[in-house]
């Protein structure tokens, strides 16, 4: 079934379109709801939600490529839960992601600028451009699907060592991109 | 900013930087590909060094059979068959090879002052001549066939096992004689060119040298 075809059902408000959605991406948008929340019937609860807000956004939304649409909607869900869940059973290796992120932050918990929703990401879509498609890639799967290290090193068939050390140039470098595009964040 | 405002924004990259990293892979498979062209390569290698090496040692095998003897041509002597007489030179000229020297391996060339080649009008009838060396003390003799048209090679015939002396097979082959005494020879085919070298008084050792320096003179 076509990304196409599932928003078409969306459309007219068929359900065949949550099996559609559920037979295609299902196994992917519980992986990354594994990969924040490390918990399998959380993880279940997450994807559901994820049917469920897309039963309630499309219409009006209308996307075009299905697997980022749903994909945001999931890490979005399951950041939320993450945040409530966390005092309770941490995910440590979701929590080594985020840390990993601050060191792209100028000034971590402040809020110094304010940016227009989607202007950062554009910058960052700037900035992944310019690398090559292996980094590219390998920056994406660990903070878009929140893969783990031992998996972005399978993937590429990589060490874990050669991972971890391409990533920490990478946020490096984005900080870099981001300070002298003006970005203090 | 905190970090998963910060992981929010990086949730909203653009789609097509999305969908490429879902299904992207490392170059595992090109890697294993690579690694079997290298053995596949390295086999190559190996086999081609083999050939050359093959090709560039000896390999030396004296057979035990009976020199060949020239075979018998009835040359006719009608008025169309033309007799060419050349010196030395002209032979040479005439089988398109550097002339024999005088002195070889020792051996000192016996003078002859003529050679013969029988043609008819349509093409050569026989041109099979003879070389020949002795030493000083005429304990050893050395004779050298040379054809280029009509001489079959014996030991093909015989099918003896060759050998090779600087790339080139040869046949070699020792007999008893019937004084008791016992004769080296071989049998050389060059692309147009049939040699058969005949010693007597000599060892395998020394004359494998003499046809190792013939070899050396055709190449």
């Amino acid at each position: 079934m076509t990304d196409q075809t599932i928003v078409d059902l969306f459309w007219r408000r068929s359900e065949d379109a949550i099996q559609g959605t559920a037979q295609k991406y299902g196994k992917y948008l519980t992986k990354i709801a594994m990969n924040v929340l490390n918990c399998r019937e959380d993880s279940e609860e997450c994807v559901s939600d994820t049917y469920l807000t897309a039963w309630k956004q499309i219409p009006p939304d209308r996307p075009q490529k299905l697997l980022p649409y749903l994909g945001r909607i999931t890490r979005c869900l399951a950041l939320n839960r993450y945040d409530y869940l966390k005092a309770q059973k941490r995910n440590g290796e979701f929590t080594v992601q985020l840390t990993e992120l601050e060191e792209c932050l100028s000034a971590p918990d402040t809020i110094e600028n304010q940016y227009e929703q989607g202007e950062l990401s554009a910058e960052i879509s700037v900035f992944l451009r310019t690398l090559n498609s292996e980094k590219r890639n390998i920056f994406i799967r660990r903070y878009w699907f929140s893969d783990s290290i031992a998996d972005i090193a399978k993937r590429f068939d990589l060490s874990e060592g050669n991972v971890k050390s391409i990533l920490f140039r990478l946020r490096k470098q984005l900080k870099q991109h981001l300070e002298s595009e003006g970005y203090r964040i | 900013m905190n970090r998963e405002s910060f992981y929010l924004e990086i949730g909203s990259i653009d789609d097509d930087l999305i969908q490429e990293a879902s299904e992207a892979h490392g170059h595992k498979v090109h890697r294993i590909g690579l690694i079997r062209l290298a053995g596949i390569a390295a086999c190559l290698c190996l086999v081609c060094a083999t050939v050359l090496l093959n090709m560039r040692g000896d390999v030396i095998y004296y057979n035990e059979a009976p020199a060949p003897l020239t075979a018998k041509v009835l040359v006719p002597s009608d008025e169309t068959t033309v007799v060419l007489t050349l010196t030395y030179q002209e032979l040479f000229d005439y089988y398109g090879l550097e002339p024999f020297p005088d002195v070889l391996s020792g051996l000192q060339r016996l003078e002859q002052t003529y050679f013969y080649v029988y043609r008819s009008p349509k093409d050569t009838i026989y041109d099979t001549n003879v070389l020949n060396y002795y030493s000083d003390d005429g304990k050893q003799t050395l004779t050298i066939v040379i054809s280029k048209n009509g001489s079959e090679p014996a030991a093909q015939q015989q099918n003896m096992k060759k050998s090779r002396i600087d790339g080139t097979p040869v046949v070699l082959a020792v007999s008893d004689t019937p004084s008791g005494a016992t004769d080296c020879w071989a049998e050389i085919c060059g692309q147009d060119i049939y040699f058969r070298i005949v010693a007597s008084g000599m060892d395998e050792s020394s004359f494998t040298d003499i046809i190792r320096e013939i070899v050396q003179l055709q190449q």
